[in-house]
C-alpha cells in the first residue's frame, strides 16, 4: 500500500500531462477534483481507462469514479481491493 | 438574399431528400447493435457492410460525391463554373485510412481533410480549392453560414454544401470512452435518455444568390440568418446556462408566431438536452414545438447539420412538425415544448440549433417565401469603403518568434520553445499543460497577439491543412491493438480541430463566434480563401485569425493576426501571405 501510493503519484502525473507538478506537491489525502489537484471531468474518464488498463478494474458507470477518485489514498485502497492484475 | 436552388439527403434510410422524408414520417430508423473490440456493444445507423468498401475512391467520398451529384443535377447550375464553390462539413472524413488495415491503397495524405474535400471538388471539374469546415458537431450550419456569407458577399454566386460522416472504430471507440454512446435506441429529451447513438450520411444543399430566381413566383426557402457564440466554458461539457446557445437564439431575432419549431441538436445525453431545454427557455421559445431526428439517424456528426436543415425544410414545406423518436416523458429541467408525435402547422419558418465539443454553438433561421415577395433584407458587401488599419500580427515556428514583425528573443526550440514562451510571456494558466501541440501552438501564438491588440471580444476564424493530425495518430496508437484496446479520452477530444478556438475562448472568455477551417497547405491560394472568409468574420466584429498547424510536438507553424472589425478580404490576404509564405 505506501508502495502503491508514491507509483501511483508519479503515474498520474504522466497519464494526465500535470507537467508542472512533481509527487512531492501531492498530497495523498488532498481531493484530486475541484479545489485539490484541480482535476476535471475528461481526467476522471481517463482514470477509469488508467484503472482498467494496469490493474483489470472496469467502472461501467463514470460515477462511481467521484468516490474512488477522492484523493490517491482512496484510489490505492480500492486498486488494492479490487485489483485483477 | 441567399436562397436555397435544390438539396438531397442520402442515408441509410434512402438515397434522395424525399425518400428521406417519407422514412422520417412512418417513423423509421436504422439503428442497429454493434459491439467494439473491448466488448463494449453500441447502437449506430450505418450503411450495410456491402456499401461500404473502399475502391478507386474512399466509402467516405463516394458519399459525397454521391450526395452532390443528385443536388447538383438537380439545381441546374455547371458546377465546374468559376462562379461556384464547394464546402465540406465533416469531422474526420477519411480517418479511417489511420488504421494500419486500411490505408495501404491511398496516398498517405489521403486521410487528410482537404484531400478528400479536393478529391469531390475534382469530380465536378470546379477550379477553387473547397474550403473545409470542422467545427465539431456544429460543421454543418458553420458551413452553411459560411456558404451564406460567400455569396451574400458575392465571393461566389452559388455554394455547394456537403455535409459527411462515415463511422470508424476510431469515432466509435472514441464516444465509447467518454461514456456518451447509448446501447438502446437514444430517446432525446426523455426522462430515460441514456447517451447518443452514431450514424452515417451524406447532404448537400446547394445554394444561391436570389438574382438567380427573380421573375419567377414560385415558393423558396430564403436563409434568414445564421449565428455562432462559443460558450467560453468549457472543452467538451457544454455551459450549465446554455449560454452560447441562448445568446445565438437572441441573436437570430426569432418571430415566435411565424416559426413552426425548432429542429434542436436533442443528441440524447444528460448534459445535452438539458442544456438546450435551459437555452431555449432563456430565449422565450418554451412553448414553440421542438423535435430531434437523432431516433432516425442517430448523431450524424458532420452531416447533421446540413441533413436536419433540410428534412425540417421538407417537414414545412409538407405542413409537418416531426414527432421525436424516442421520446415519451420530459426529462429536462425546463417545461419546453418537446413533440413527441407528428402534428400540422401551417407557419413557414424554423429555427435549426447545434452545439458542440470546443464549446461552439449555432442557430440558423430559414423561411419559405413567395417569390415575389419584395425584398426586405439587405445584403451583405465585403466592406471595401470602411477599410480599418491597425491589424497585428504573430508568427511562430520552431525556431523563430515574431509579433508584429520583431523577432521575440528566445533560447528554446520546438515543444521546448513553446514551454519557455508560456513560462515567460504566461505562467499562471495550467490548463496549458492539458493541451495538445495544436492547441498549445494556437494558445501561445494568441496569447502573444492579445498582449499588443486592442481590448476586444474576438471572433475567432482559424485554418490549418493537417487537421488535427498529430492527436488523430496518437489515439489510432490507443485502438491499433485489439488485444490492448484502450481509447484515451483526453487524447479523443483533441481529434477535434477547434478545440484550439475553444481553448482560445475559455482563456479570455470570448463568448464570440468560434470557426475552424482546413485548406489544402496555406499556399498564396488558400491565403486568398482565408482573407475572404476573414474579411466576412470582419464584417461582424473584430476576429483572431490565421494559420495553426501542427504535424508533431517539434513541428509546428502558427500565423494568427488580430483583425479589426471591417477590414477588408485584400488587405487580410496581404498580411497572411507577407507571414506566410517567407516560411515555407
Amino acid at each position: 500500500m505506501e508502495d502503491l501510493i508514491p507509483y501511483l503519484k508519479k503515474e498520474i502525473i504522466e497519464v494526465l500531462n500535470l507537467n508542472d507538478i512533481t509527487p512531492d506537491d501531492i498530497d495523498e489525502d488532498a481531493s484530486l477534483f475541484n479545489e485539490g489537484l484541480g482535476l476535471d471531468s475528461i481526467d476522471a474518464l481517463e482514470l477509469i481507462v488508467f484503472m482498467e488498463k494496469n490493474y483489470g478494474i472496469k467502472l461501467s458507470n463514470p460515477n462511481e469514479g467521484k468516490e474512488i477518485f477522492k484523493s490517491i489514498r482512496v484510489m490505492a485502497e480500492y486498486i488494492q481491493t479490487h485489483r485483477t492484475k | 438574399m441567399v436562397i436555397k436552388l435544390s438539396d438531397n439527403v442520402y442515408s441509410p434510410l434512402g438515397t434522395t431528400t424525399l425518400a428521406n422524408y417519407e422514412a422520417v414520417l412512418s417513423g423509421r430508423s436504422t439503428l442497429r447493435p454493434y459491439t467494439l473490440p473491448n466488448g463494449a456493444s453500441y447502437m449506430a445507423s450505418l450503411f450495410p457492410e456491402e456499401q461500404r468498401q473502399d475502391g478507386d475512391l474512399t466509402f467516405f467520398e463516394r458519399l459525397c460525391i454521391a450526395s452532390a451529384s443528385d443536388a447538383i443535377a438537380r439545381s441546374g447550375i455547371d458546377a465546374s463554373s468559376p462562379k461556384v464553390r464547394f464546402f465540406l462539413s465533416t469531422t474526420k472524413g477519411n480517418v479511417h485510412l489511420l488504421d494500419r488495415r486500411n490505408r495501404q491503397r491511398y496516398d498517405a495524405d489521403r486521410q487528410l481533410l482537404a484531400s478528400a474535400a479536393s478529391v469531390v471538388s475534382r469530380h465536378f471539374g470546379n477550379p477553387h480549392p473547397p474550403v473545409v469546415v470542422s467545427n465539431a458537431c456544429i460543421s454543418g450550419l458553420s458551413a452553411q453560414i459560411a456558404a451564406m456569407r460567400s455569396v451574400e458577399a458575392g465571393v461566389c454566386d452559388v455554394a455547394v454544401v456537403i455535409g459527411c460522416e462515415v463511422h470508424s472504430e476510431f469515432i466509435v471507440s472514441g464516444f465509447q470512452t467518454l461514456h456518451a454512446l447509448s446501447s438502446d435506441e437514444c430517446r432525446p429529451f426523455d426522462k430515460d435518455r441514456c447517451g447518443l447513438n452514431l450514424g452515417e450520411a451524406a447532404a448537400t444543399i446547394v445554394l444561391a444568390s436570389d438574382a438567380r430566381c427573380q421573375g419567377t413566383k414560385d415558393r423558396r426557402w430564403v436563409v434568414t440568418g445564421g449565428v455562432m457564440c462559443n460558450d467560453a466554458n468549457h472543452i467538451s461539457g457544454p455551459s450549465r446556462t446554455g449560454e452560447g446557445s441562448y445568446r445565438c437564439l437572441q441573436a437570430l431575432d426569432i418571430d415566435k408566431e411565424a416559426t413552426a419549431f425548432v429542429s434542436v441538436h436533442g443528441t440524447s445525453t444528460v448534459y445535452n438536452d438539458e442544456m438546450e431545454s435551459i437555452a431555449i427557455d432563456r430565449a422565450g421559445l418554451a412553448q414553440v414545438p421542438i423535435f430531434s431526428l437523432k431516433g432516425n439517424y442517430g448523431h450524424t456528426m458532420g452531416a447533421a447539420g446540413v441533413l436536419e436543415t433540410i428534412l425540417s425544410m421538407q417537414a414545412v414545406e409538407h405542413g409537418v412538425v416531426f414527432g421525436t423518436r424516442g421520446f415519451h416523458a420530459l426529462g429536462v429541467s425546463r417545461k419546453v415544448n418537446v413533440s413527441e408525435r407528428h402534428t400540422t402547422t401551417d407557419k413557414h419558418c424554423f429555427v435549426k440549433l447545434m452545439s458542440g465539443f470546443g464549446g461552439c454553438n449555432a442557430a440558423m433561421s430559414f423561411a419559405w417565401e413567395d417569390g415575389d415577395k419584395p425584398l426586405e433584407r439587405e445584403g451583405g458587401s465585403l466592406g471595401l469603403a470602411d477599410v480599418a488599419e491597425g491589424m497585428h500580427a504573430v508568427s511562430l515556428t520552431p525556431d523563430r518568434v515574431s509579433v508584429d514583425h520583431r523577432a521575440l528573443p528566445h533560447q528554446g526550440k520546438g515543444h521546448e520553445l513553446l514551454l519557455e514562451l508560456y513560462r515567460n510571456q504566461m505562467g499562471d494558466y495550467p490548463k496549458f499543460f492539458k493541451m495538445d501541440e495544436l492547441a498549445r501552438t494556437g494558445f501561445i501564438a494568441s496569447e502573444l497577439l492579445l498582449k499588443v491588440s486592442p481590448k476586444s471580444d474576438y471572433n475567432i476564424l482559424l485554418f490549418n491543412s493537417v487537421s488535427s493530425l498529430a492527436d488523430d495518430i496518437a489515439f489510432q496508437k490507443t485502438i491499433d491493438d485489439k488485444e490492448n484496446f484502450f481509447p484515451s479520452p483526453a487524447l479523443f477530444v483533441y481529434t477535434l480541430p477547434n478545440i484550439v478556438t475553444g481553448e482560445i475562448a475559455i482563456r479570455n472568455r470570448f463568448q464570440t463566434e468560434t470557426n475552424f477551417m482546413v485548406l489544402d497547405k496555406g499556399e498564396t491560394v488558400d491565403c486568398l480563401v482565408m482573407g475572404e472568409q476573414a474579411a466576412l468574420s470582419a464584417q461582424r466584429g473584430p476576429v483572431l485569425t490565421g494559420w495553426v498547424d501542427c504535424w508533431d510536438k517539434d513541428r509546428f507553424h502558427a500565423v494568427m493576426l488580430a483583425v479589426p472589425k471591417g477590414t477588408d478580404a485584400a488587405t487580410i490576404t496581404k498580411e497572411l501571405v507577407k507571414n506566410i509564405n517567407p516560411m515555407q
